[in-house]
């Protein structure tokens, strides 16, 4: 129940409140398709979320230790961090290989989403064992 | 490592002379060495929006060579048909940044931003990520924004990313100038 609540919160629910740094760009036509069908339901393989799993586990450590870590210069800096920090604002794409499933995360561009560069991660998770075999972190 | 030798970046696309310019704006100009972004590049000479990124880029790793923080901010073009880069802004993060932006009312012209120094397990080299169907990323944002991004990596290589809407893989990515690659 927690893992469902936990997913149709990371994939379904767009921010309402996030800062947004002063936008003066407009989405192309596709990025607003993209964006639509983010708000899709969706049907979930039991083994993608499994995998998603895993990797969200680990992500989620990753995020709070850069959390901690960061020194921004002054508080609009600091909301930017705390929301680019917060694995709510990520979508998550999952797809499979013949012996991994591969799971990156981006940072959104649903609702009032800042522009923000970087910040995303590719794991690979192997079949059977759910282990992280690969994971990059991007800039 | 060669990334500090030439003088005045602004020089690769015809920036304007700064002499002139500062007895125009004696004021504002405060950049006597021509290096902090602000620069002016008149979009009449060709590559003048590519040379106001690289100018910021150049600016950030001269600024700030020890930083692993990320920098970045946008080049817009001025009423007075100039390309000119915004000072850069961080986040204080290693692997995140937002852009500082143009004035009210004036468009981004162009993205750019920088990858703080060479850190184990991250892609250090690269627009994140490789393909467009990806999660948002630089590419992706830039696909979205339908503008160039530019990026200079931990060891002097500056890439620039274009919009193709015809490329699956994400439009073209063109190294400006080359570098190393940051030790796995």
């Amino acid at each position: 129940m927690i893992f469902i609540r936990k997913l149709t919160l990371l994939l379904l629910l767009a921010p309402l409140c996030a800062p947004r740094a002063e936008q003066q760009l407009s989405l192309s036509p596709a990025a607003e398709q993209h964006l639509k069908k983010l708000e899709e339901p969706i049907v979930l393989r039991g083994d993608y979320f499994h995998a998603v799993q895993t990797a969200y586990d680990d992500f989620s450590r990753v995020l709070t230790k850069e959390q901690s870590e960061a020194k921004p210069p002054d508080a609009e800096a600091a909301e930017l961090v705390r929301w680019s920090t917060k694995i709510d604002n990520y979508d998550i794409d999952v797809r499979q290989t013949k012996t991994a499933y591969v799971v990156h995360f981006g940072l959104t561009l649903r609702g009032n989403a800042p522009l923000i560069l970087g910040g995303g991660a590719r794991y690979e998770i192997e079949k059977g064992t759910f282990r992280i075999v690969e994971k990059q972190l991007l800039k | 490592m060669g990334r500090y030798i030439e003088s005045d970046p602004s020089g690769l696309g015809g920036g304007i002379n700064t002499y002139a310019y500062a007895i125009e704006n004696p004021v504002t100009w405060s950049d006597q060495l021509g290096l902090k972004p602000g620069d002016l590049f008149p979009s009449s000479n060709p590559g003048a929006l590519q040379a106001a990124a690289v100018d910021a880029l150049d600016w950030i790793y001269r600024t700030y060579p020890n930083t692993n923080y990320e920098y970045a901010g946008t080049v817009y073009l001025d009423k007075q048909g100039n390309y000119v880069a915004t000072e850069p802004k961080t986040l204080g993060l290693p692997r995140q940044s937002s852009p500082s932006h143009p004035p009210i009312g004036i468009p981004v012209a162009a993205l750019y931003h920088t990858h703080g120094q060479c850190t184990k397990g991250v892609d250090n080299d690269n627009f994140s990520h490789k393909t467009r169907d990806e999660p948002r990323s630089d590419k992706w944002l830039a696909d979205a924004y339908q503008v160039p991004s530019f990026l200079e990596t931990p060891v002097g290589k500056i890439l620039r990313y274009d919009f193709d809407p015809k490329n699956q893989e994400g439009g073209n990515v063109t190294v400006i100038r080359n570098g190393c690659s940051c030790p796995n």
